[in-house]
């Protein structure tokens, strides 16, 4: 017996021993910024979002973030640094809900608390949403979490080593480090224009029916706006956020005229409206207004993807004041979207 | 728990402990101790469906022990078999049963509402319930006799290394569990390199293949061609290397307490018969229906057509105890009319010329594999329809060979970083399993020089530690 415990006590030591050697190498390159920021000299791909952003938004030096869903990927940070005389950074989750961008922004505000401005999209998609929705279905819970305990998931995991190895290699043959204007930019990798957006958009019948937002779904709506967009300008009147809803196509207002839920769409507009404009440090947009932009289908890839020249378009636009919401000019904003959306051609769209 | 689990890692160390340092006669106390406290981790209130089965089982054996009376003897038997098969129905059949029955009277349009339970399936029901049955059922044979403690029958129905997923070995155990022995050092360091094995198995191989799997067979009808064609190979294995990981764990662990557990799988995929694949596959729960089942309804001796229903019904059974779905008997069948085709036309021939490790012998071994491949379509897919669809859609645009790989390899993600390491993985299984056809390839590590024996366990660890699977999956047999 004494034999035995001998051996596997020896045998405990050398496997620690061992397993130390690519431990050591994971905390020293950190591909995922767990443990701290990039190390000078190396050069580092960031093309991970969910496995980097938590790691970005704990150890990199910034005053200023901008951070949404696919619909933030083309902003080029370089440009809002400009506009806005910032040190931003990009951190967009594609695909996320609005607690899922939230809290990412709790992270960011409590390891940065002299964060100057948020710039973040509010996406139709989640707005009607139960406050606690999550687009994920897995997720590295040990990068998100504070603890160390599970940390053997990054420090003994054959990808994260790959990925160790990919950065030295990177730096090895002389590339820089992604930039966040590269960071998650698909501009390049995809055709627009009508023919590219009607290739993805199927047009169901008309339901001929007016679809309104039930009691259920305002509460929800109020309740995801509360929990996941005003609490932080709330808590940290010192920031400014800068929201916008996106420039969808008018292909999604096709979408949704087809399945009598325009109105239903508007007035949940109206509902996040009515939330956001109670707190002095959000400045809040929308575009749906520019109706040359969205009912021009060559700045999109898709019912709602538009191309980079649009987010630079934005960054002006927010940086002038133009397109902005406020409490004097959103009821004749909404009256608007309801008299554009109710009468529009869709059917020239298909023509 | 989990094998794979950080609880596991420290409820074994101090039951190993504790058992060793505790005086022969309570050590049973301990094991059972420990066995309800593993059961009772995964949910505490199904600990009661064991002790009825043992309860159960357990009188009903005494009382058979000490009657004379043949009659009295069935009813006892009978009794323990409806009680036992009895939860073992409700729990696992009663909502395939009910719902198969309401979907034929309503296709015979006859309205009948369909009466369902909300039950959750116990863990290992299905295995503790065929130990306690062989156990009664041996009693009433008189090929042992009743056990008097109720303890240590206790022990040997929860012995918690083989709890979820068998084996599902016979009353010789209960002989191991009570008689005092010391501690083997050779038996327990063969059983922690048992369980290391078991780990990779596990860990390495099945977890890594079952993402690809469950891509595919999740969502069937999004993939085809050479995608779904690769996901049932790899299911192939997965289940292998999950059942046989898992079972390795268990008589590994096992052996740490000087205790023997049979033998489960004999590199079953290095068969040159479906005849010889169970012998190899599972090989408790095949022996378990060749003696519980086979035997009793026959067997071999009776006439040929009698034979070939007893083997069908057989297998036909031993599909509906892995699962209440129509696939898992079409599973059952499929297997039993190979046996029956394959016995037909080897019924005369002597085998000669296939030596092992012949090009013959390769051949067979291939299509043996091949076979239990398609037949693993069925295990797998969620329906018959879904099995149908993965069967006629697999070779779907193989005409076009580099598009078709391509395709397929890039519709399950299947990067060359992880072609390396599937092909690295796989590699090591089949020449692990391949060697061990002639050989005990842990004893002959064992005799190898410190230096290399210590540098192969080391690289297992590491190969474990840094190639395992980041997804956490149950083992695919603690369902059953």
């Amino acid at each position: 017996m004494k034999k035995f415990i001998f051996k596997i006590l020896l045998f405990i030591l050398l496997a620690g021993i061992l397993a130390s050697i690519p431990a050591t190498l994971v905390v020293a390159i950190d591909p995922y910024f767990h443990y701290h920021a990039p190390l000078a000299g190396l050069s580092y791909q960031i093309n991970n979002e969910r496995y980097q952003n938590d790691g970005i938004v704990k150890h990199f030096d910034y005053d200023s973030i901008i951070t949404g869903s696919s619909m933030c990927e083309n902003f080029m940070s370089s440009e809002f640094d400009t506009l806005f005389t910032a040190n931003s950074i990009k951190v967009c989750f594609s695909g996320a809900s609005y607690r899922e961008i939230n809290e990412c922004l709790e992270t960011a505000i409590g390891t940065h608390p002299n964060i100057k401005y948020v710039l973040r999209v509010l996406d139709y998609s989640w707005l009607v949403k139960d406050k606690d929705a999550m687009h994920y279905h897995t997720r590295p819970d040990y990068l998100y979490d504070n603890t160390v305990l599970n940390d053997g998931e990054y420090l003994f995991n054959d990808d994260v080593i790959k990925e160790c190895l990919s950065v030295l290699w990177s730096t090895r043959k002389g590339n820089a480090m992604t930039t966040f204007d590269e960071y998650s930019n698909w501009n390049d990798q995809y055709t627009y224009g009508k023919q590219a957006v009607l290739a993805t958009y199927t047009r169901e019948p008309s339901t001929h029916e007016t679809v309104l937002l039930s009691d259920e779904e305002r509460e929800m709506i109020r309740g995801n706006i509360r929990q996941n967009v005003t609490a932080l300008a709330a808590d940290y009147p010192g920031i400014t956020f800068y929201l916008f809803f996106p420039p969808y196509s008018i292909c999604y207002w096709d979408e949704m005229n087809q399945a009598g839920k325009v109105s239903w769409q508007i007035e949940a507009e109206k509902i996040a409206i009515e939330e956001l404009l109670n707190y002095d440090n959000i400045k809040l947009f929308s575009f749906n207004s520019n109706h040359d932009l969205i009912c021009d289908l060559n700045n999109y890839k898709d019912q709602a993807h538009y191309r980079e020249e649009i987010n630079s378009m934005i960054l002006t636009w927010i940086k002038e004041g133009k397109f902005e919401i406020t409490k004097e000019n959103y009821n004749k904003y909404l009256d608007g979207m309801d008299a554009f959306f109710s009468t529009y051609d869709y059917d020239a769209i298909h023509e | 728990m989990l094998f794979n689990s950080w609880q596991f890692a420290l409820f074994l160390p101090i039951v190993f402990a504790l058992y060793w340092l505790l005086p022969s006669k309570f050590r049973w106390i301990l094991l059972l101790v420990a066995s309800c406290y593993f059961y009772m981790s995964w949910d505490a209130k199904y600990i009661i469906l064991i002790l009825f089965t043992t309860a159960v089982s357990y009188f009903c054996a005494r009382w058979m022990g000490k009657t004379e009376k043949p009659k009295r003897k069935k009813i006892l038997l009978l009794s323990t078999l409806i009680a036992c098969l009895g939860v073992l129905f409700v729990f696992k059949y009663f909502n395939f049963f009910s719902a198969s029955i309401t979907g034929l009277l309503s296709s015979l349009a006859i309205p009948v509402s369909s009466l369902t339970l909300k039950l959750v399936l116990p863990l290992g029901i299905s295995f503790y319930t065929f130990k306690t049955l062989s156990y009664v059922i041996d009693v009433y044979r008189g090929k042992i006799s009743a056990e008097p403690h109720f303890g240590y029958y206790a022990t040997y129905v929860s012995f918690f290394p083989e709890l979820l997923a068998g084996p599902i070995d016979r009353a010789d155990l209960l002989t191991q569990i009570k008689a005092p022995h010391p501690f083997d050092y050779e038996k327990a360091t063969y059983g922690l390199k048992q369980m290391a094995w078991g780990f990779f198995k596990k860990m390495v191989v099945a977890d890594t293949l079952a993402i690809y799997v469950d891509t595919a067979f999740n969502s069937v009808g999004s993939y085809k061609g050479f995608a779904l064609l690769l996901a049932s190979v790899f299911y192939a294995i997965q289940i292998y290397c999950d059942f046989s990981g898992y079972s390795d764990i268990a008589i590994g662990t096992a052996k740490l307490f000087g205790i023997d557990l049979m033998e489960n799988f004999k590199n079953p995929y290095f068969s040159a018969s479906i005849k010889e694949f169970w012998s190899r596959w599972h090989i408790s729960l095949s022996t378990w229906f060749r003696d519980y089942v086979y035997i009793p309804l026959g067997g071999n001796r009776c006439s040929t057509w009698r034979k070939r229903v007893n083997l069908m019904v057989t297998f036909l059974t031993s599909g509906l105890w892995h699962g209440a779905n129509w696939t898992f008997l079409m599973w059952g069948g499929i297997h039993g009319l190979a046996q029956v085709v394959e016995n037909r036309f080897t019924k005369n021939k002597k085998r000669s010329g296939d030596t092992q490790f012949s090009f013959k012998w390769l051949l067979r071994v291939c299509v043996v594999f091949l076979f239990c491949t398609f037949a693993w379509i069925f295990f797998r897919a969620d329906s018959i329809g879904d099995a149908f669809y993965v069967i006629s859609n697999m070779f779907s645009g193989i005409t076009s060979p580099i598009a078709y790989f391509t395709t397929g390899s890039a519709d399950l993600s299947i990067s060359t970083f992880v072609f390396l390491k599937l092909a690295l993985i796989l590699s090591l299984l089949v020449i692990y399993d391949y060697l061990s056809l002639k050989r005990d390839v842990i004893r002959q590590i064992s005799n190898q020089p410190t230096f290399l024996r210590w540098s192969l366990y080391l690289l297992i660890f590491l190969v474990v530690l840094l190639l395992r699977s980041h997804n956490k999956i149950e083992f695919i047999y603690s369902q059953f």
